[in-house]
Parts: C-alpha cells; structure tokens; sequence
C-alpha cells in the first residue's frame, strides 16, 4: 500500500516550510548582526562569543533548569497518578477525566490572567485561604506559582499515561493477584516499570515543551521579575528579538537551543536504550 | 487437599441485561486429582476456574480449598495457581523475574527464590532461557513459563484455564501429556478448563460437562462417553458426535431418541425390512469414512472402513447391535 | 475491600475537584462586582453579584473584532488542520515498515523542537515574504497539521482498522485518495472530531503568533487582545476575568461536547 505515501506529501511541505527551513535560517543567520531594518552582515563567531559571555542569557538558562527540576516531576506525577487513578471502568472516573483535562483547553492568556488575580495579595483568593502575601514579589515564590500554575495543564501527558495503562492486558495483573501482590509491589513491580519506556518519552517531551509553556506566564504574570527570576530562555529570546530588534544574536540563542535540545534528545534516547534492554 | 464448589451462581449485567452464567453449580476435585472442566463456549466454565482463583466473586455459594472456605479471600491468599490461556506473561520481567514474581510477592528469601525458580524451570525444560524476555520465546516456550511460574509456588490447586489452545496441534498433544503425567507426578489438585473434548477424555479423573451455567454429567471418561446422562453430553463427548434418531424411522415406536455412536454403526445390504437411505456424502478421515447416509428427514452418520467405503448415490442399510443404543426421551434426558 | 473503593472513590471526586477549581474561581470572580475594597478573609461567592463586567468588558477592549479574527483563523485553520494531519496519518498507517518508521520518526522529531527557537526565523521568513501583519503566519501552521501529534493520532486511528478493507477497496479499483475519502476516512469520524477540537482549542488560544506576527490592532486575535487587560488594576480583575471566561468559553464546551469521542479515541474508554 505504499502508493498512498503522496498523501503525506502536504504534511511533510508544511514541517519543511515552517521546520526545516526557519532553523536553517537560523543557522544562517546566527553568524550576523541583523536588526531587520538592514540587511544581514556577516560577523563571523561574534555572537557566539558574546553569548558565551552573556550573564543574563545564562541566568535565564539556569532559571529554566530551576523550572525544569521543580515543573516537570510536578507534571508528571499528577498526570500518572491522575490517569492510574481514573483508568477504572467506573462513573466517577468516567465523569472525572473530563475534568482534568479541563484546565490544558484554558486559552495561555486567560489562565495566566486567571492567576493573576488568584495570586493577587490583595484581592486573590489564594490569598485569603492560605495567607498568601506577596507570592509572585519574591523570586523562589514566583518560581515555584508558575511551576504549580503547569502542574494543572496536563492534559496530554495524562491522555499519554491513561493510554498507556490501559495498554496493559488485565489478564497480568490477574495473575499478579493470583500470586499474591500486593497493590504496592503490583505498582513497583508491575505498573511503573510496564509504563517506563512512554514515561521516559513524556518527561522529555516535558522538558523540551519547559522551553516554551512557561513564555505566557512569565510575560503576563511576573514579566521575568522579580529580580530577574523568571526571565526563561523563551522570555530573554523574545526580548532580545522583538524589543531590542537584535535578530542575529538571538537566532544564535536559537540555535544553541537546537544544539541543546538535539543532545537532551540524544541522551535520553541513550539511557530509555539501555533502561530497556536492562529491565 | 479437595477443591470444592458448594451451590455456586453468578450473574453478570451487561448490556441486554442480567445473564445467569453460572447456576447452582455444585463440584468436588478430590484431593491429588484432575478435574476437566468442559463444556462450549459461553458455557461459564471459564468463568467457574476465575471464581475458584477469586478473580470473581459467586452471588451464591461456597468454596473451599484445602478444607479452608476462601470465598471471601483475595485471589492472593488463596494459594492457588493459574495458568491463562494467554499466559498473561510479565512482558517486561525475563522467564526468571516471571517465575520469581509470586515468591518475590511473599517476600521469600532471595536464596529460596533462586533454587525454586531454578528448580521449577529445569521441571519444565526451561534451563537455557532463563534470561530471555517473553516475547523472544515461542509459543511452546511461553507456555511452560505459565505453567513453572505455577509450579513453583506449591500451591494447593492449580487452575489451568485453556492452557493448550494457543498451541499447533502436534504440541498440544504432546503438551497434554506432559502437563498430565507433571499433575500426575506432583499430585497437586487441579481444575482444568477446556473447551475440547478430547483433551477432556484423554486427561480428566473426573469429567465435568458444562452447558449455559449448569453441569450437565460429572464422571470419569467411561462413565460420561458410554452413559451420557442426556443428549447434549451423548453429542458433545466423540467425534463425529453421536447420532440422535426419532424412533419411529427405526420402526421402534414413537417419541423417544435412539442414540448410536457412528463408531458403533455397520453398514449393510439394504435388504427388506432393515432401516436403509442413500449416501448422501462420503468423508475421508484417514484410516475411516465417515458415511452420510440420507433416512427422510434425518441424516445418520457412520464410520466405515476405508476399504469398504460405498459410492455416492448408492442405497445402503444401517444396523447397530442393541447394547450399543442409548435411548433419550424428546427433552433430551436418557431413559432407563 | 470495600473500604479501599471509599477512599478510592473519595480521591478521585477530590482529583475531579482540583483540576476543576481554577475555572470555578475564574467564573465566581467575574461576577464580583468592580470597585470593591478587598474582601474580608477567603470568601467564596462574592458579595454584589453582578453580569455587569460582561458588557463592561467591551468599553476596554473591542473584543468583538478581536473574537470575529479569530473566529476566521480558526475556520480556515482547522479543516485545513484536520485534512492535512488525517492525510498525513493515513499515509503512515498504510506505508511499508521502513517508511512508517521515518515518518513516525520525523513527527517525534519535530515535536521535540522548541517552538521559541523557531520564533526569530519564521519572523524573518515571514517578512521576506512580506506576509507580516496578516493573516497568513496565524494560519500557517495548519500546513503542517498544526501539530506532529494529530497526525500521530490519526495515524493510531486508521491502524485499528484491518488493512485487509484497504487491500479490499484498491482491488475494487480505488485510488488511495478514494480510498482515504470512502472507506479510512468514514471509519475513523471520532478521530477527525478530536482532532478537530484539539485543533480548534490549539488556534484559538494561539498567542505567540499573533503577538510576534501582527502589529495593526484591528488585525490582533482574541488572545492578544486579552492582554491589554492586563494592566488593570487589581479591583477591576473582575472584568479581566469576565473577558477570560468569554474567551474561554469556546474551547471548554467545544472539549465537553467532544470528550466522548475524544477518550473512545485516544485511549478507548
């Protein structure tokens, strides 16, 4: 059935349009100076130097790793335990999937805007149950508001898991059950390690999509503030594009974000490699 | 060490409503035995094995393993073993882990575990692939991980639920002897489920048929092949399955069914006077035919001799000798 | 046991109530009246009800033109969308092993590719083109289904079905295309409808596009144009939220009406 490959054809024009050939732009344009009112001027390894150089390009990277260790084992904890929570035949579960995909179909600007006024000291009503003060005025607490605020947008990974478990034939947890497991060593024995290859998968995806999900609330809620503590890669790209107009240096950002993010692929594919061929 | 089912019933609601699958259903597999449990699909009889492992629970009714009532006891603390019909293999855990699953899970010893895994796949021929993963052995290979992964935990029971069905026929009947002369040698109880007659007659003590929930006969292979308790037995039990004929084509009065295996039937000359029909179709099966002979509104299977095999077309008497007729009334029970 | 099914059941209503909290509080805080000095401790139905915020809403911003741009996006966006990712799908369904993988392959690829690394080169590529301040950069993405994953989707979709029906319907002596259209495409509704609404949800919201690709205010999409509401004081959230929950709206009844098919779909439940 081979004759029917013509039809990915539209698909894959798409990907080279809107993929393949920005990054080779931006590979390109990595190596000049270009503010987009003249035209690109070839400056050699200038930027890269200068981006080796570039505290705050690096501080946003290391506000991205903090994002990235305290958003993506939230994320992936409550989409697992949300889809082995909900993968039974029952009603209530039935009526509560719906539910905790709800928050993933929320529009980026309205959820932000959403917690803004639930984090506001004054009005918001976090605030008054939990005397929350000031949250998004301090650096760890802004930190730790937005990673919380992802933590309800997970949607996919919780599709992905649900997916996942129900994968699993119930005929082997029968036979778990005839052996005597107990529900702890049917979910580190069984479980768990029957979802580890797709978990391993998800929390990559998770880290890449860190990159990007964390752009709205960072503008929205705390404009990379306090005291530059949520300025993430995306922010200071977005700055240093479409503020300071300086394309050239942030394609070079760009594609050191390529670069880094080909060897997270590369490693992770490494160890899921060998976590499988171990197990 | 007995299995026995006291009044067991259960019903399960689907869709099209409530569906009695089991009803009344009253069983003992005597301590060291084999018991078949056979019977068509749909029967229930798969659904009577998960009862006894607690993977469901009866409405009604008791059982008891080894003279203890487990019927409110998780699957777990039965000490049973099962045997799926799909294996139901730990696709991530190595033939080892799949065997050491149910010791690990009791929180045996490591050096305990590693002689009873060693020891229960070396029973089974199992040695060479200890390591490997389930989806690298075959068929045959999946099985007897099933089958060690039961064994090695000495239960007091084993419950096999179709363990052969996923096999070619040359391995299943090599199976079915192995799996027979292990029970034999281990004289473990055990309940066996199938749908297949043969595998029923050749390994069962004790046979049990099942049919929409009830047991219909419960004996050993003689008792249920030679004295069926009614119709649907007499035509479950041998193949081709036994001919039921109204007895007024034998001219031997009205309203009862004359019951004659096509084993125990003769083909003769259509003489006067003798019941005789036409061949309707003639089917090679080997050594034998197995002759359709046309009588009105009935066709009667016999089983001939190759060498005596008639043509198509031709008329053809049938006689059968008398101690070999099993007579039903209409409702299909036996009579006398 | 049964004591286990109580805690059981009393967690996932509490699951079901955690993820459905911040829309209750977007709701019940648009109806808070404006102007108030903050409340006295954690109160959760506000005192002065009022749908006032809802018409309010459309003095600060014109909402109306933002919501009609992106109405026309998401009509060209998503058939364009769900032709393309079904197209796509059913290719790799029925493509040899060797190309089933390279296409799987690409679509894991390129999801893994941080879109904010494609941001300054879409911009100049779009300049060049002399597409910026239209239309276009917001629908673009639908060329390439969107997203990798509604192919994926599709994809899992088409491969429940038996190949032998395809084989069946090309000795029938039907193109692949009339074979997509009259036999795949029927068998697998459901799918297109998640996809649909996923793709409806992914356009509507879309922000970063709109932000980067279009400067003239008459041209920005809802999302966008949200955003000038940011900058209002606490006391008049209540109108920022009115405007949330309008646009919010739209993807979450769209989701609930489709959520059936969605989860048959995607995980068969």
């Amino acid at each position: 059935m081979n004759r029917t490959g013509f039809l990915a054809w539209p698909f894959l024009a798409g990907v080279a349009a809107l993929v393949a050939v920005p990054a080779l732009a931006a590979a390109t344009l990595a190596f000049t100076e270009f503010s987009g009112v003249q035209p690109p001027r070839f400056t050699g390894l200038d930027n890269f130097s200068r981006l080796v150089a570039d505290n705050a390009l690096w501080r946003s990277f290391g506000n991205t790793v903090i994002y990235i260790a305290i958003a993506v084992p939230l994320r992936l904890a409550a989409a697992v335990g949300a889809a082995l929570l909900l993968n039974r035949h029952r009603a209530a579960s039935t009526a509560a999937r719906p539910l905790v995909y709800l928050p993933t179909v929320v529009p980026d600007v309205a959820y932000a805007l959403l917690w803004l006024w639930l984090l506001n000291p004054l009005y918001g009503p976090l605030a008054a149950a939990f005397g929350f003060s000031g949250t998004l005025t301090d650096p760890w607490g802004a930190r730790v508001s937005l990673a919380v605020m992802g933590a309800f947008q997970i949607g996919e990974a919780f599709i992905v898991a649900l997916a996942v478990r129900r994968s699993i034939p119930r005929h082997v947890y029968e036979a778990a059950a005839v052996d005597g497991a107990g529900p702890w060593f049917t979910l580190s024995r069984l479980t768990l390690p029957l979802m580890a290859p797709v978990l391993a998968l998800l929390a990559l995806r998770d880290v890449i999509l860190s990159l990007q999900v964390n752009f709205v609330p960072a503008l929205l809620l705390t404009d990379g503030g306090p005291r530059y503590a949520t300025t993430y890669v995306p922010l200071y790209v977005y700055r240093t594009a479409f503020r300071y107009f300086r394309l050239g240096y942030a394609s070079t950002i760009a594609l050191t974000m390529f670069v880094i993010t080909a060897l997270v692929v590369y490693v992770q594919y490494r160890l899921a490699k060998r976590w499988r061929l171990a197990a | 060490m007995t299995v026995r089912l006291s009044g067991i019933s259960k019903t399960f609601t689907g869709h099209h409503g409530p569906n009695l699958v089991l009803d009344d259903v009253t069983l003992e597999v005597p301590e060291g035995s084999m018991t078949v449990v056979v019977g068509p699909s749909g029967s229930g009889k798969t659904t009577l094995l998960r009862c006894v492992a607690g993977l469901e629970h009866p409405d009604h009714g008791a059982i008891e393993v080894g003279g203890r009532d487990v019927t409110a006891l998780p699957p777990g603390e039965r000490d049973v073993a099962m045997v799926f019909q799909d294996y139901a293999l730990y696709p991530h855990l190595s033939v080892r882990d799949n065997i050491a699953f149910g010791l690990k899970a009791r929180k045996v010893a490591r050096d305990e575990v590693d002689l009873q895994v060693r020891r229960a796949a070396d029973t089974v021929g199992l040695e060479p692939h200890l390591d490997r993963l389930p989806d690298r052995l075959s068929g045959g290979e999946r099985q007897r991980v099933a089958l060690a992964r039961a064994l090695v935990r000495r239960p007091v029971a084993f419950l096999l639920d179709e363990p052969l069905s996923n096999l070619d026929a040359e391995l299943r009947a090599r199976t079915r002897i192995e799996i027979r002369s292990l029970q034999r040698a281990l004289e473990t109880t055990t309940l066996y489920v199938t749908h297949d007659q043969v595998e029923a007659l050749t390994m069962g003590d004790q046979i049990a048929l099942l049919r929409d929930g009830r047991l219909e006969q419960v004996g050993d292979a003689m008792e249920v092949y030679e004295r069926p308790t009614n119709a649907f037995v007499a035509r479950f039990l041998g193949t081709p399955p036994m001919n039921l004929i109204p007895s007024r084509l034998l001219g031997s009065g009205n309203g009862t069914l004359i019951g004659v295996r096509p084993e125990r039937m003769q083909l003769v000359e259509p003489v006067d006077g003798r019941v005789s029909g036409e061949v309707v179709a003639v089917e090679p099966v080997g050594a034998d035919v197995i002759v359709h002979v046309r009588l009105e509104a009935e066709t009667v299977l016999v089983r001939a001799d190759t060498r005596d095999a008639p043509r198509l077309a031709e008329t053809v008497g049938v006689a059968f000798a008398d101690g070999d007729v099993h007579r039903f009334s209409e409702d299909g029970s036996r009579l006398a | 046991m049964t004591e286990g099914r109580a805690v059981r059941s009393f967690a996932i209503i509490f699951m079901g109530a955690v993820f459905l909290t911040p829309l209750i509080f977007m709701i019940l805080g648009s109806l808070r009246a404006p102007g108030l000095p903050p409340p006295d401790g954690f109160e959760v139905i506000p005192r002065g009800l009022t749908w006032d915020n809802y018409n309010t809403v459309f003095a600060f911003v014109p909402l109306g033109t933002y919501l009609m741009n992106s109405l026309i996006v998401a009509t060209v966006a998503v058939p364009v969308t769900v032709v393309v990712a079904s197209w796509a799908g059913f290719a790799i369904a029925t493509a040899t092993s060797a190309a089933r993988r390279w296409l799987v392959g690409l679509c894991l690829v390129t999801l893994m590719i941080p879109l904010s690394a494609l941001w300054v080169p879409r911009f100049v590529m779009f300049r060049w083109l002399g597409l910026l301040d239209t239309m276009w950069p917001l629908i673009a993405p639908a060329l390439m289904a969107t997203t990798p994953f509604y192919v994926l989707l599709f994809a899992l979709a088409y491969a429940r079905i038996p190949p032998t029906l395809f084989e069946a319907a090309r000795l029938e002596g039907l193109s692949p295309l009339e074979i997509w259209r009259r036999v795949a495409w029927p068998l697998a509704v459901p799918a297109a409808f998640a996809v649909a609404v996923l793709a409806f949800a992914w356009h509507w919201a879309n922000f970063i596009d709109p932000l980067l690709y279009i400067s003239s205010a008459e041209k920005l999409t809802v999302p966008v144009g949200l955003r000038a509401l940011q900058t209002l004081e606490p006391t008049n959230h209540p109108i920022l939220l009115a405007a949330s929950v309008m646009v919010t709206a739209p993807p979450v009844v769209a989701f609930l009406a489709a959520q059936r098919a969605f989860f048959a779909r995607t995980v068969g439940v």
